[in-house]
């Protein structure tokens, strides 16, 4: 079917009309364009935000107890439900998808001071090893609690990156010593945030110390103010949710039907927000993109429609030197396709071009707030993608001319003077 | 032998009323003849000729060409006999103006299936047979009507064609041009020994072929 002889034939057609082949290519090649630049910034914005998002599970969820709203076994509306430490060993237990679990104490520190240097209301949380599976952060110096730390209630601590720059300046703050709220600690880390989702709250502006030790100092028992936990890959974690939470309703003798006594969240239904307007976002594009290509293609179909009855004597010819219906129906698709096939090249390319072009202007705003894009460009694939429906979309605006060509009459065509 | 033999031939134009043009044509022509086919307009000398171009069907009677049957054709098949049996010559040339002499002449080769390099070889020998080797890179416009009908009348050779229809081959032409002209057919006629079926109007051209055919009101005359 393809033959580079009978290319050149129909390439020979198009260049002896460069003008117009060069015009309506241009058309399609410009809707191109529009895709290729539409689609790499809807990709830019979606690569910056997912590239916030950092470590941060998408599969978690946390869990606290309120107030019951419903009265329930004998026990009065209005009551206080707690969450216990046991709870989270009964989840586990129970739930085999549950790959990290964490407990979270809540309090704000009056005061942390170290030598003449001090910060008031500092928020201050206390947490288990799994913390850092569920919501990481970056560690500018020192370790994450460890189970020992856990285990002996170690009074020692994470500290938020504003927090050392308060009390340490430039020192190197790990090792040292701090009093919290009157006890002593010892810092094993500066923190800071590695994305903009953290379920503990902004690492900078925190102290994280075992949970453990934290129940010790602020008498908190066995009540926990949040579990957060989060499930491997494959499980669903809306399900789990519902599971768990029916789970630890049951334990803290709070009514099935009561909506307010046990509350949870997921980070799943946040990023699947975020997702689906990304989703929106790339379908309005693609309705754009294509829109524009569609009437890149009509713009085809026009012109072979017009070039068609213009050349009603030239195909009148042809078929008086021996050119089938065919051939005639084969030449004018072949003229088609090779006109998107220029416009989808030089589209693209073009495309990739001025998307080159933006993400150098993008860049150099600097610390721009409004302006969030990473990397404006379209993968291969999805450049491959667009060629392909292009050509065909070729194909389809060929259809048309080419029936009508097939329908001349060589003895109509040749008295046409 | 004869390459084309019409019995009977009967064509009807439905064209509001209907308009019977062919009333039984019975004509042979024999390999290598040099004839003309006069009549005037509306008499059906070009349905005639369409018909035996393979251009047109008939609704009634027999065409064998070249020994062939030649009847209810699907266009496929009626576009490749025209190629291997049948070389065109129209009176206004009809040639592709976006194409240079050599490619105007290699088109029916390349209906054929013959590579570009080949057929374009052929094409400059066959300009170089009408002595127009010199333009063989210009475009029609660039032409005179004289090197437009040789080109015309290359490109009909060029597939080695049983028959050349010329349709008014001189019509288009001044007197010395078409003196010329007629001297090509006639040696391409003798050289090559295709059939060569003029229709004219031109008493003076047809005086130069071998039988005169006339047509009147859709039948043979007299010859």
């Amino acid at each position: 079917m393809i033959d580079i002889d009978y290319i050149q034939e129909i390439w020979d057609t198009l260049h002896k009309r460069r003008v117009r082949t060069f015009f309506t290519t241009f058309g399609v090649a410009w809707g191109m364009t529009i895709l290729v630049v539409l689609l790499g910034c809807g990709l830019g914005v979606e690569r910056a935000m997912r590239s916030t998002w950092g470590e941060t599970s998408t599969n978690a969820a946390y869990f606290y107890g309120r107030n019951a709203s419903l009265p329930y076994k004998g026990l009065e509306k209005g009551r206080s439900v707690h969450l216990k430490t046991n709870d989270m060993t009964a989840i586990k237990s129970r739930f085999r998808d549950i790959e990290y679990i964490s407990p979270s104490f809540w309090n704000d520190a009056n005061i942390v001071i170290r030598g003449d240097k001090s910060k008031e209301n500092v928020p201050i949380n206390g947490l288990s090893t799994d913390f850092y599976q569920i919501s990481p952060c970056l560690l500018l110096e020192g370790r994450t609690i460890n189970e020992i730390d856990v285990a002996q209630n170690r009074k020692v601590c994470m500290i938020g990156e504003q927090i050392k720059n308060g009390l340490f300046g430039a020192e190197k703050a790990e090792g040292a010593l701090i009093w919290i709220d009157g006890v002593a600690y010892t810092v094993i880390a500066v923190m800071e945030k590695s994305t903009d989702v953290n379920i503990f709250g902004d690492p900078e502006q925190m102290i994280f110390i075992p949970y453990t030790t934290f129940a010790d100092i602020y008498n908190k028992g066995d009540i926990v103010d949040c579990i957060a936990l989060s499930a491997n890959k494959n499980a669903n974690i809306l399900d789990l949710e519902t599971e768990i939470k029916d789970f630890l309703k049951e334990r803290a003798i709070v009514s099935p039907d009561d909506k307010q006594g046990i509350i949870s969240d997921t980070t799943k239904e946040y990023f699947d927000t975020v997702n689906n307007l990304f989703k929106g976002t790339r379908i309005l594009i693609w309705v754009i993109g294509l829109g524009t290509l569609l009437a890149g293609m009509v713009c085809i179909t026009n012109i072979m429609l017009i070039s068609v009855r213009e050349r009603t004597q030239e195909i009148g010819i042809r078929r008086a030197l021996g050119a089938t219906p065919f051939s005639v129906v084969r030449q004018i698709l072949w003229e088609s396709i090779l006109m998107s096939l220029l416009a989808g090249v030089g589209g693209i390319v073009v495309g990739l071009g001025v998307s080159a072009v933006l993400e150098d202007i993008f860049t150099s705003i600097e610390g721009s707030d409004t302006v969030q894009l990473k990397g404006i460009y379209i993968p291969f694939k999805l450049a491959v993608i667009i060629f392909i429906i292009l050509e065909t979309g070729g194909l389809i605006a060929g259809l048309l001319p080419a029936y009508r060509a097939a329908q001349i009459k060589t003895i109509d065509a040749l008295r046409d003077e | 032998m004869s390459v084309i033999e019409l019995k009977n031939i009967h064509k009807t134009y439905n064209v509001g009323a209907p308009l019977h043009v062919l009333k039984g044509i019975n004509l042979t022509i024999n390999e290598g003849e040099f004839v003309s086919v006069m009549g005037a307009s509306g008499s059906g000398k070009s349905t005639l000729l369409n018909i035996i171009g393979m251009l047109d069907n008939y609704d009634e009677g027999e065409y064998l060409l070249d020994g062939e049957l030649i009847k209810d054709l699907s266009e496929t098949k009626s576009a490749k006999l025209r190629n291997q049996k049948i070389g065109f010559v129209f009176q206004f040339y009809n040639l592709l103006n976006f194409k240079n002499a050599m490619e105007n002449v290699a088109l029916p080769l390349y209906y054929r299936g013959i590579r570009r390099k080949q057929r374009n070889d052929i094409a400059l020998e066959y300009l170089d047979k009408m002595g127009i080797k010199a333009i063989a890179e210009h475009l029609p416009n660039e032409m005179s009507g004289g090197q437009k009908q040789r080109v015309a009348i290359a490109r009909a050779l060029i597939a080695k064609p049983k028959i050349i229809l010329a349709d008014e081959p001189t019509g288009a032409l001044d007197s010395q041009t078409s003196k010329e002209v007629m001297q090509l057919l006639r040696e391409v006629n003798r050289t090559e020994g295709v059939t060569m079926i003029i229709v004219t109007h031109d008493p003076n051209v047809a005086a130069q072929t071998d039988r005169l055919i006339k047509i009147q009101d859709g039948i043979i005359g007299d010859n």
